[in-house]
């Protein structure tokens, strides 16, 4: 198989798995060491083909983990009869091989000089490329505030919460939990809507660029509710995913 | 099925185009609605993928793909500009070949008597009566629409 990436195209490769790391019941994060990886940018994702015996294939995009400069990983939610993303979850083992192509996207991508306040807004597993974004922003030094408003089921369904609870001083995190709540919980509750953001988004005349990442219809109410606070469209970048993850 | 987003297609794209494409802007053929094709609504039910308009609903993009080709269809699109500049009717004229960088292509799919006129009204071109919702190539208003990934299968 053809594994020399030519700058310009964008080629399958087969990559080594060098790590799977639980994050929660249903999600785990794959490091993975592509043989020909040109680096990529914060937000942007990847294609992965799974091809069975008999030739049938199945491809799945996911959100890159990692910041650029740090090794290609991806975080994978299990879905109910998802026939990629089970075997992902429950199957992959460091050192098995994993077809890939990326990175892909230049829209939902952030760099420093693109300002901010940044405004990240995460429904369930749709934290995986803003997670990206925060990790760029703290290897590079970037002193633009960030704020993530963090959408999840219940506390244990959080993705990455001891880092973003550890890198709380400097990007401040607010979550709503939106099926139970741990007892004594003094967070939100319930699904994002137009009074969490107007309380917890930055003020539209700080020109904030916000990044909404999550299931179609929390991103649908995001937006909108962005929009709704005066926040400019152009600044307000959004991305969808089809899956039923959790939020 | 869930509407996706432009985003979504990104590698598609790179497939057809030979280029990252989504934040190139696209242009309403129908409605002039201009926005990056990230923005757009994509349906995608193997082996086709539909890209709607976010405005008004048309069907701007059809990608089919079949024995290791992708059959494409722009029609309803007024243009396409990775440059993200005027969404003009006619970055190029007709016949004239894209330039050869990847950060410099352009597509111009209006008709030639479209240029620098606006882009309602513009006539529709043939071959879309087979592209509709239910067909398999958009949202299933039957619920008829079996996503892959509820099959179960082993992988090797």
């Amino acid at each position: 198989m053809e594994t020399t990436a030519v700058r310009g195209r964008l080629t399958w490769q087969v990559a080594t798995v060098t790590a799977v790391t639980r994050e929660t019941d249903s999600v785990v994060t794959i490091e993975l060491d592509p043989p020909a990886w040109l680096g990529h940018r914060a937000g942007q994702h990847l294609d992965v083909r799974l091809t069975a015996d008999d030739g049938y294939t199945a491809e799945r995009s996911y959100s890159i983990a990692s910041a650029p400069g740090e090794p290609v990983a991806i975080t994978v939610e299990r879905l109910e009869g998802g026939e990629v993303s089970s075997y992902l979850t429950g199957d992959l083992r460091a050192g098995d091989e994993l077809e890939l192509r990326g990175p892909i996207g230049g829209y939902f991508v952030w760099e420093p000089g693109d300002g901010g306040p940044l405004m990240l807004l995460a429904g369930g597993s749709g934290v995986v490329p803003l997670r990206s974004i925060l990790r760029h922003r703290r290897r590079t030094g970037s002193d633009i505030p960030a704020r993530l408003l963090y959408s999840a089921r219940t506390l244990p369904d959080v993705i990455y919460r001891g880092e973003l609870d550890q890198d709380h001083d400097r990007a401040q995190v607010i979550y709503t939990l939106t099926r139970s709540q741990p007892p004594g919980w003094a967070g939100h509750t319930g699904r994002v809507d137009r009074a969490l953001l107007a309380q917890a988004a930055w003020a539209a005349d700080a020109n904030p660029l916000a990044f909404i990442c999550g299931p179609t219809s929390f991103v649908e109410t995001a937006a909108a509710g962005l929009v709704g606070l005066g926040y400019p469209p152009e600044r307000v970048k959004t991305e969808r995913f089809g899956g039923t993850g959790g939020r | 099925m869930d509407a996706l987003d432009g985003n979504a297609i990104g590698g598609l794209l790179i497939d057809v185009f030979g280029t990252e494409m989504t934040a190139a802007r696209s242009t309403c053929a129908t409605c002039g609605d201009t926005r990056p094709v990230a923005e757009l609504v994509v349906y995608r039910r193997a082996p086709g993928t539909v890209v709607r308009c976010r405005t008004c609903g048309s069907v701007l993009m059809v990608f089919v793909r079949r024995d290791g080709a992708i059959g494409t269809d722009l029609s309803g699109l007024a243009s396409l500009d990775t440059l993200g500049g005027t969404g003009s009717l006619c970055a190029l004229s007709p016949g004239q070949q894209p330039g050869p960088g990847a950060g410099d292509a352009r597509l111009a799919v209006g008709p030639p008597e479209g240029c620098g006129r606006p882009v309602r009204g513009l006539p529709r071109l043939a071959g879309r009566a087979g592209w509709q919702p239910g067909s398999g190539l958009g949202p299933s208003r039957s619920g008829a629409c079996q996503p892959v990934d509820q099959v179960q299968r082993r992988w090797p």
